[in-house]
């Protein structure tokens, strides 16, 4: 009797533990994920910062340019107005497209590359892009390393309990990989 | 039965395990202090009178500046090796971020400053294109490997010691992996054992030894936050417990036995840790992809 109590005690004792830190794990990469998915906005705030000041500097030499420029502005505001992740993420994309086909026109202008302001906001811009990429990717092995937890044997227990869902990847633009193409009428 | 068992949680602990594929970075080992030249672009005397500069910077402001060179990146782009390379070292001091990385490619004729976290602001995109393209690259194309690395870290140098000094509570020179254990810990613990078996061989019973080995092997699985680590070190130390219960109950306890138990919680204390990855030299800096990349 007094056995069966004592074995009873400690698996009672497990399980609350296994609980207690399953639990837990789920929380902080959570968090984690969270966390990274600051890191990206952030990234992406300073893009819009830095891009008036580009577009402002090289918009009066280009001035048969004027849809690309639209372009930009348009989803500068969308950005700005967005709610939520999702259309945040699209906005960004929108406008990462726009930025792209503006540094491949800008290859036929190279009177304006040379200019030391114009080099130095490219730089900038590129350092940013580049940022961009390193805490994106970041943001994938976090969100991989919660979803392992949510998917995988035991902690999916826990999860279905407490309602952790998956979480979704930062998909590469599709069509990044290759070079915006740059239509000249 | 048992041991299936054991061996189905093993497979799962590496499921969960299994790193994340990395681009195709390679690990270029050990740092061996600040100045890697690993293409061989300086010269020995070169290499010393730049590995006593930075190290001074380090001891007069903490800031760690990395200056490598490498014959071929692979496959992978000079950013993405950049920023590899920066996270596994860690270059810069943990909490501080203040590291950064001179990276030159010498076949792939590529380099690359990348900027800790901690130096953003003291040195800017911007700055590093300007250090990259009007320092390095002409030096680098007159084929003056040396004037140009040094041109390159005083501007460095200068612009990362124009700021605020790093706050001396931050500095933690090298983090403090598995430690070594203190002599006493090991005779208490052999104390402990020696008088955990006298009390297991007293008792009528065969099986309070797994009973309590299970627990603590429970426990030490919840100390290391990892889930399946409990199951595990629950399921290891229980069975072993029941063996030297077994044992002591059927008469006399084994120094051996009790040797093999210590180690074995020692190891599952080891594998808790976070301890593995860092590499000498640097102390635990990150980097976001900060900086300039360019090619002479």
């Amino acid at each position: 009797m007094k056995q069966t109590l004592i074995i009873l005690l400690v698996l009672a004792l497990l399980i609350g533990a296994f609980l207690w830190s399953s639990y837990n794990s789920l929380v902080t990469t959570n968090e984690a994920v969270e966390n990274q998915w600051a890191q990206v906005e952030s990234q992406y705030q300073r893009r819009f910062d830095l891009i008036p000041n580009l577009v402002e500097s090289v918009k009066g030499a280009m001035s048969q340019e004027q849809k690309v420029f639209g372009d930009i502005a348009e989803a500068r505001t969308r950005y700005s107005g967005a709610s939520n992740a999702d259309a945040k993420a699209e906005a960004a994309t929108e406008l990462e497209g726009a930025l792209g086909r503006l540094l491949v026109i800008m290859e036929n202008y190279p009177q304006l590359k040379s200019l030391d302001t114009v080099q130095t906001l490219m730089a900038q811009l590129e350092g940013t892009e580049n940022r961009i990429s390193v805490e994106r990717s970041r943001y994938n092995d976090s969100v991989k390393t919660y979803n392992l937890k949510i998917k995988t044997i035991p902690t999916t227990w826990i999860a279905s309990t407490y309602g952790f869902s998956e979480r979704s990847y930062f998909e590469a633009v599709s069509g990044s990989e290759v070079a915006p193409r740059v239509d000249l009428q | 039965m048992k041991l299936s068992f054991l061996s189905a949680l093993f497979l799962l602990v590496m499921v969960q395990g299994v790193a994340l594929p990395a681009s195709a970075y390679y690990s270029l080992g050990t740092p061996d202090g600040y100045v890697n030249d690993y293409a061989d672009l300086l010269t020995d005397t070169e290499e010393a009178v730049l590995e006593a500069k930075l190290s001074a910077h380090e001891a007069s402001t903490t800031i760690e500046l990395a200056v490598v060179t490498i014959q071929s990146l692979g496959v992978d782009t000079i950013e993405g090796f950049a920023v590899s390379l920066f996270a596994d070292w860690g270059i810069g001091k943990k909490g501080t971020d203040n590291g950064a990385l001179l990276l030159i490619a010498s076949e792939d004729r590529a380099m690359r400053i990348e900027v800790g976290y901690g130096l953003e602001g003291d040195l800017t995109d911007a700055q590093t294109y300007w250090i990259i393209n009007d320092g390095i690259k002409p030096a680098f194309q007159g084929g003056s490997y040396s004037q140009g690395i040094n041109d390159a870290v005083d501007s460095i140098l200068l612009a990362t010691s124009g700021g605020t000094l790093p706050m001396p509570t931050n500095q933690s020179p090298f983090s403090s992996g598995p430690g070594e254990i203190p002599e006493e810990l090991i005779l208490v613990g052999v104390g402990v054992l020696y008088a955990g078996l006298r009390f297991l061989a007293s008792t009528k019973s065969f099986w309070l030894g797994g009973v309590l080995g299970a627990l603590i092997g429970g426990f030490i699985g919840f100390l290391t936050g990892q889930l399946t680590a409990i199951f595990i070190f629950g399921s290891i130390l229980g069975l072993f417990g029941l063996i030297v219960d077994l044992f002591a109950s059927g008469g006399g306890g084994s120094g051996g036995g009790s040797g093999g138990g210590r180690s074995s919680s020692m190891s599952s204390d080891r594998s808790g840790g976070f301890g593995g990855g860092r590499s000498g030299g640097f102390g635990g800096g990150r980097s976001g992809g900060g900086g300039s990349s360019g090619r002479w």
